[in-house]
């Protein structure tokens, strides 16, 4: 046994074995090679001349959006596009040239793009018997037009094709997103197997985000063809072609959106330019309603948009492309005070306001003085009182009694620092400065302790998108749970029915914001005042017959008027929705943006609208921040 | 210095081969990048023999370098690949839904290709310790955990073809080495058996003959026992698990298993494939005359399936040529293997051996339909920076052993 192993080990019998193993592989080629090349070389010689395979591509179609009621808010419209084939039969026997053709089409449309198609086709030939789109969306005029000329124009086909339709324009156009054809960028990376050329991708929104569950997959079919790229019917003697695979559709998405809420907060924005409101359901972090304002038609890019058109949408000076809820960076105004209150409350700070000055109007500290929004001061105020009617030197004195790490530190157990995970792309994360912020920002210690006094009533650095203000309200509402904003509820299977179901998800929650529970009900009270408390900041945010808690703000803003801010929950014993809502550049969060949240709570309390001329008439009156 | 000179310092006839190679890959992409529907193709065979000037340098400066020089350094290398590899999966490019390449300035260099050779140097390294008894299993334990370092990273890139060479890397060097046959055969055992237990009498079989292995080689009872439970356990579970799998799972899994493949068109390729071979008869239709090439597209002509092109265009002559030059590379490497008196050139020239003969031989069984369609270049052939340049400089290696058997 040993001497054979050693035998079978030698040099020269492992050499032997390698060759031997190597020399079968490549006899297994030639012989191959002479199987196909040699022994049916004919066969195979007659097929190449005669017959090719081509692939041709069965387009899927996109799932569609539906409102958490089982409304359609996303669909497919057929829209018939001119497509062009240039391998026709007469192009290739050079009976009539390409571009004969093309000119005929812009004649006979009395269009101007024949530049463009010349280009397009150029650029479709490197893919055989693949015909070119040259445009989409033809008006029936348009068809007939190119139908009655059918005969001079060979190689031109109408073909219908599936167009993302919004039904509802407009309305919710940031939650939805849009889609747009993909680019040669995106079509190298992903691989014919994801996109082919001309297919539509989804961007931004719950188009972009789902974009995997709604596209679906292409189906394919091989057919022979002859050497002229037309269909032949395949033979028996051939080798098989592999089966035809069906197109199938994507996932009909159901959204947690509401879509009679997010009406109604559109319409509070009317008045507006520009503004965000996010509407999110505090027991499971479901987004019920997205306003960025303004907005766009997603519409138009499913048609395709010109380039002007592009450029218009993006120089807008307003930036409608942009979602205000989830990228637009605020300072939240007085809405954090409730933060410090909150920091105020579990540090037992507030156990020191006996010692409080009363408000003047204004709060010495140092050599500077700070001011109260109302000149005339508030007096002597409780911690309940100073969140009602928002009394800055309550919480420059608050804050003073505490530290601005202190702050930034319950600042980050909110999440206010980070992105909340909502599932709408290019989401941004809020910013609370801390003293080590300073420090690198100023230089150690060259920047005033009246930072801190800012902080407290939530002026100065801070930043915080809408979402990250919806959350921390919510969290707020339920008692601590950070909920990761989600926006799609289920996946069905194309075309299926889906009746509403509102209930909320039984959800992990994101994180624990471990206050103490007397510290959520005595703000949840502070903010219940602050609504309807006969000073209270928030007035015009009540609706008859439901407890509403909510806080104001208005946020200094260095390029213009102040932004109006205004966040809340309703019904404060037992929260459904919690809100939060910016309207840029219209004044005080008190007599405008309070009145838009009254306008979505009486949609969703499915309360009637107040008359207009009755608003303007209380806003009038209101004494406000 | 004269060629005679050079001649007694290396093997010129095996760099002759790799060269011709060479110079037919570049005359083959040239013809691709001709017709009407070549575009994107147009002045590839420029860059190719960019690349072919640069893998000459490669070339060269392998086959100077002393073997202590590449022990020394087997070890830097290896964890240098490590590294490039893990770089590709944080920044690297995507082509066809697979990450494999790092974009540096224009080049994009494949980090898997480099890790072929620092695997093959670092093996050689391990399996040249004379004091180990590479007769029993512990010894595996550490070359083949060598191996599977990379392979992990490049299969997530995914890349299975070029992730599967280090595997035939590995069994060719250990067989070198003087691992047993059969002991190899234990270690392939759980992958056949999962792929056995799909057909109930195949995989019978499979116990019969893993039986008959088991019994010969040196394991101790419990040890087989063991093994024999363990593989039927696998093959067991593989086939629950893929039963229970939803269609789109097992979609999934396929898609991985063929990832990197633009798989819309891997089907029609392999048709495509055959017609063009096939049509090219005894003689071939002759240089840049292919039809098949010119008219039907086949999406990677000039990359996985250039041997398509060269069936096509140079017939079964044309093909037999470059299988020859493949086979004088593969025979003069086994046989610089065995006449090296160092232990590490030989088991260097048996890890390069392995790996040219697996890229070669899969990719031709690929485009002839017997091969699933897995991306992985053809040696020498195929358009690609990084696979020619490595490709050369192995050659370059062993035509410098050949011509210093004696140095250690």
């Amino acid at each position: 046994m040993r001497q054979r192993s050693s035998h079978l080990n030698s040099k020269q019998t492992k050499a032997l074995v390698l060759k031997v193993v190597a020399f079968a592989l490549l006899a297994v080629v030639v012989g191959r090679l002479f199987y196909f090349q040699v022994w049916h070389g004919r066969a195979y010689a007659e097929q190449a001349k005669h017959n090719r395979v081509r692939l041709e591509i069965l387009s899927r179609i996109r799932g569609r959006l539906l409102d958490r009621n089982g409304q359609v808010v996303a669909e497919n419209i057929p829209s018939y596009c001119l497509s062009f084939d240039p391998y026709e039969k007469q192009f290739v026997s050079k009976d009539v040239e390409v571009d004969e053709v093309l000119v005929r089409i812009s004649e006979l449309l009395g269009l101007e793009r024949l530049e463009e198609w010349r280009a397009l086709v150029e650029r479709g030939k490197e893919v055989p018997f693949r015909p070119v789109r040259l445009m989409c969306n033809l008006d029936i005029t348009q068809i007939s037009i190119i139908k009655e000329n059918r005969a001079r124009l060979p190689g031109v086909r109408i073909e219908a094709r599936p167009r993302r339709h919004y039904p509802n324009g407009e309305l919710a156009c940031h939650f939805l997103g849009y889609v747009s054809e993909v680019t040669g960028t995106e079509l190298k990376a992903s691989g014919e197997d994801v996109y082919q050329p001309g297919d539509t991708a989804g961007r931004t929104g719950v188009e972009g985000g789902k974009e995997e569950a709604l596209r679906g997959r292409n189906g394919k079919e091989y057919v022979e063809v002859d050497a002229c790229g037309r269909k032949v019917q395949p033979t028996p003697d051939r080798p098989p072609l592999p089966p035809k695979e069906q197109p199938a559709a994507g996932k009909d998405v159901v959204l947690t959106l509401d879509l009679g809420l997010q009406r109604a907060a559109e319409a509070a924005l009317e008045a507006y330019q520009s503004g965000a409101v996010v509407i999110v359901d505090p027991r499971d972090g479901a987004v019920l309603a997205v306003v960025s304002k303004p907005g766009f038609d997603p519409n138009q890019f499913s048609v395709g948009l010109s380039p002007e058109e592009w450029n218009q949408l993006n120089s807008h000076p307003l930036h409608p492309l942009l979602n205000r809820v989830t990228q637009a960076l605020y300072p939240p105004g007085s809405t954090l005070k409730v933060l410090t209150a909150a920091a105020g409350l579990e540090e037992n700070a507030t156990a020191h306001e006996g010692h409080f000055e009363s408000c003047t109007g204004s709060y010495r500290f140092g050599r500077r003085v700070f001011r109260c929004w109302r000149e005339q001061g508030h007096g002597r105020v409780s911690f309940n009182k100073a969140l009602e009617v928002s009394c800055d030197v309550y919480f420059y004195q608050l804050g003073l009694r505490l530290s601005i790490d202190k702050l930034a530190g319950y600042a980050r157990r909110f999440g206010l620092d980070e992105r909340t995970g909502i599932g709408i792309s290019g989401e941004k994360a809020g910013f609370y400065p801390t003293t080590d912020w300073y420090d690198r920002q100023y230089g150690s210690r060259k920047w005033g302790k009246g930072v801190l006094l800012n902080l407290a009533i939530g002026q100065g650095e801070i930043l915080t998108t809408p979402i990250e203000l919806a959350t921390f309200c919510a969290a707020i509402a339920n008692g601590g749970y950070l909920y990761e904003p989600y926006v799609v509820r289920r996946e069905l299977s194309y075309g299926s029915q889906w009746s509403a179901e509102a209930r909320p998800l039984r959800r992990k929650a994101r994180a624990f914001v471990g206050l103490s529970e007397s510290t959520f009900a005595a703000l949840r009270r502070a903010m219940e005042d602050a609504v309807s408390g006969i000073q209270g900041t928030g007035r015009l945010a009540a609706i008859p017959g439901i407890r509403v808690a909510g806080k104001t703000g208005t946020a200094q803003n260095p390029h213009g008027e102040d932004h109006a801010l205004f966040v809340g929950f309703a019904p404060a014993e037992a929260p459904e929705i919690a809100f939060a809502i910016v309207v840029e550049n219209a004044g005080h969060g008190g007599s405008v943006a309070a009145p838009v949240a009254g306008r979505l709570l009486r949609a969703f309390f499915h309360l009637p609208e107040i008359a207009h001329a009755d608003t303007t008439q209380s806003e009038g009156s209101l004494e406000t921040e | 210095m004269r060629l005679s000179d050079i001649e007694k310092r290396v093997d010129l006839s095996l760099i002759a081969c790799a060269l011709i190679l060479s110079g037919i890959g570049v005359a083959l992409i040239y013809s691709t990048g001709q017709g009407p529907l070549a575009a994107s193709r147009v002045g590839l065979y420029f860059k190719q023999l960019t690349w072919l000037g640069v893998g000459l340098g490669a070339l060269s400066v392998a086959a100077a370098l002393p073997l202590r020089i590449y022990d020394g350094f087997a070890k830097i290398l290896y964890l240098m690949a490590i590294v490039l590899l893990v770089a590709v999966l944080v920044v690297g490019e995507t082509r066809y839904g697979a990450r494999r390449w790092l974009d540096l300035g224009g080049f994009l260099f494949q980090p898997s290709e480099f890790a072929k050779i620092a695997v093959i140097l670092f093996l050689g390294r391990i399996l040249s310790n004379r004091r180990t008894d590479w007769t029993t299993f512990r010894s595996l334990m550490l070359p083949v955990a060598v191996t599977l370092i990379p392979l992990a990273l490049i299969f997530k890139e995914p890349d299975l073809g070029t992730g599967f060479s280090l595997v035939a890397i590995l069994f060719g060097m250990l067989y070198w080495a003087g691992v047993p046959a059969l002991n190899l055969a234990v270690l392939v055992l759980p992958v056949v058996s999962m792929l056995c237990s799909f057909w109930g009498w195949v995989w019978l079989i499979f116990f019969g003959a893993q039986w008959l292995i088991l019994h010969r080689s040196r394991l101790s009872v419990v040890h087989y026992v063991f093994v024999m439970i363990g593989n039927g356990a696998l093959g067991t579970a593989t086939n629950k698990v893929w039963n229970s799998l939803e269609e789109y799972q097992k979609e999934r899994i396929i898609s991985f298993l063929s990832s990197g493949v633009d798989r819309m068109g891997a089907g029609y390729q392999a048709v495509q494939s055959k017609i063009a071979i096939g049509s090219g008869n005894v003689i071939g239709k002759g240089f840049l005359n292919g039809t098949q090439k010119s008219l039907a597209f086949l999406p990677q002509q000039h990359t996985d399936f250039i041997f398509a092109v060269l069936g096509e265009e140079f017939g079964f002559i044309g093909c037999c040529v470059v299988v020859f030059l493949y086979a004088v590379i593969v025979w003069k490497g086994i046989s610089i293997a065995a006449r090296a008196r160092s232990r590490f050139g030989g088991l260097v020239c048996a890890g390069v051996v392995s790996m040219l003969l697996y890229h070669a031989g899969v990719n031709m069984l690929m485009t002839l339909g017997l091969a699933p369609v897995t991306g992985l270049p053809l040696p020498f052939l195929s358009y690609g920076g990084s696979a020619l340049i490595v490709s050369l400089a192995v050659v370059g290696a062993m035509a410098g052993i050949a011509g210093r058997l004696h140095e250690y």
